[in-house]
């Protein structure tokens, strides 16, 4: 063996030594300083990243989207109109909901503390991830659910540091979250389609699902609140010869525009 | 001072990954930059290069910053870098545009496939909650990769070629 090759393999192998000694060190959990330095020299760069770039597709979006203008404020009139009167329907339910708690002297449910943190990172490629700037310091801790505005579900923090959390989105292939359908309240299971949107499984054969029906987080076994609006049905995907069903949805929630997300540090169901 | 200047860019390369580059998606595949970044590096380092090692730099740099468990993305650039130097040292001549395209094709389709069997094997040992694999997608998915990120390399490979402080600096990369 020449000396060149000889030093090339000996390259290769200790190279692989250290990587393999970094997962067990990793195992053992005394990388996390590490992981801390890494976040924390990363953070303000990542965050002027992202301000630039906000401002850049700000602009840009501004000139694609002013053809589509006048008919984006007439869709949103509809909308609305439509929401004014469910607004009104459900003030109605809450009123009489508070009523009927009153005279059966039920608590009414706890409020939820939510923790406000700004969106810094993501990794599309491996999973769908987002980095958060709140972390254990924050009191977040692994396994909390992560919400967008209006209460859209949008993942559970898988690693918390410091200063910063990754946050496994509900649209990775390998997260699964139990959900029911809002009006029919048919059970099923939601996860991702390869970054491509959701799918819900496990329905049976017979329910009756309609497209357009909302599907929220069921807050069964999976330590997710329930509750959550994961998305809407798109469409049904039924055959006879198959004992479940599938239905594909709209997500609720634009993930690559996301700037800010809460976490909820006490679930109030 | 190279060294120093190839960590700067590295790091921004990850940074510009993790923002900029993430929000653009193709078939629901985004741009690898420091895929692209270690894939040219190992056809454009000379083999015997000590400095080879700074290669591994933005590898970390990301797998720190990734959502999988630690090591996946370092053992897939680490394997897709030495096949590509080895193949490189025996079978092709790095010096031409057709070398170099079959080269990075190679690397990249290592990398995503090791991605895969790490990630099954990170499954075996519950250190992910779920493995989902689904060929047809899969077959799509290595196709976009191979397109849009074989561009970007080929992109930087040329960026590294006509760079006159990595060619000058002290010889510590030799240009082929």
């Amino acid at each position: 063996m020449s000396q060149g090759r000889f030093s090339k393999t000996f390259y290769l192998f200790s190279v692989l030594a250290v990587i393999l000694l970094l997962i067990f060190f990793n195992y053992l959990g005394w990388l996390g300083s590490s992981k801390n330095f890494v976040y924390n020299v990363s953070s303000p760069f990542m965050k002027l990243f992202q301000a630039v770039d906000r401002q850049i597709a700000g602009a840009f979006n501004f000139w694609t989207e002013l053809k589509n203008l006048n008919q984006e404020n007439k869709n949103l009139g509809d909308e609305n109109r439509r929401l004014l009167e469910e607004n009104t329907n459900l003030k109605e339910v809450l009123r009489e909901n508070e009523l009927l708690r009153q005279q059966l002297a039920i608590a009414p449910p706890e409020k939820e503390q939510l923790i406000l943190a700004d969106v810094i990172g993501y990794l599309p490629q491996v999973g769908q991830y987002f980095l958060i700037d709140k972390g254990s310091q924050q009191g977040l801790k692994e396994g909390m659910t992560v919400v967008a505005a209006n209460n859209f579900f949008v993942g559970r923090l898988v690693e918390v540091g410091d200063r910063w959390a990754k946050v496994s989105l509900v649209l990775d292939s390998n997260f699964l979250v139990n959900v029911l359908t809002q009006e029919t309240r048919v059970r099923g299971i939601v996860k991702g389609n390869h970054g491509l949107g959701l799918i819900m499984e496990m329905i049976p054969i017979d329910a009756q699902i309609k497209v357009g029906e909302n599907i929220l987080t069921s807050g069964i076994n999976d330590q997710i609140s329930g509750g959550l609006v994961v998305g809407q049905i798109s469409s049904i995907e039924k055959k006879e010869s198959e004992i479940f069903q599938q239905a594909i949805l709209q997500t609720v929630v634009n993930f690559n525009k996301l700037e800010k997300v809460f976490v909820i540090i006490n679930s109030g169901s | 001072m190279v060294q120093f200047i190839f960590i700067i860019i590295s790091l921004v390369g990850v940074i510009w990954q993790l923002t900029t580059l993430a929000e653009i998606s193709f078939w629901s595949v985004s741009p690898n930059l420091v895929l692209a970044i270690v894939l040219a590096g190992a056809v454009f380092i000379q083999e015997s290069s000590k400095l080879a090692w700074l290669v591994f730099i933005p590898a970390l740099w990301l797998d720190f910053l990734s959502g999988y468990p630690f090591g996946i993305i370092t053992l897939g650039f680490w394997g897709a870098f030495f096949l590509v130097d080895f193949l490189a040292a025996r079978w092709l001549k790095k010096n031409d545009l057709p070398a170099k395209v079959s080269l990075l094709l190679i690397g990249i389709s290592f990398f995503e496939i090791s991605q895969v069997l790490l990630l099954k094997l990170a499954f075996y040992f519950r250190l992910v909650a779920g493995f989902d694999f689904d060929s047809w997608y899969f077959c799509l998915k290595l196709m976009a990769s191979i397109l849009i990120n074989g561009t970007l390399a080929l992109i930087i490979l040329w960026f590294f070629n006509k760079s006159i402080f990595l060619n000058n600096y002290d010889r510590p990369i030799k240009l082929r």
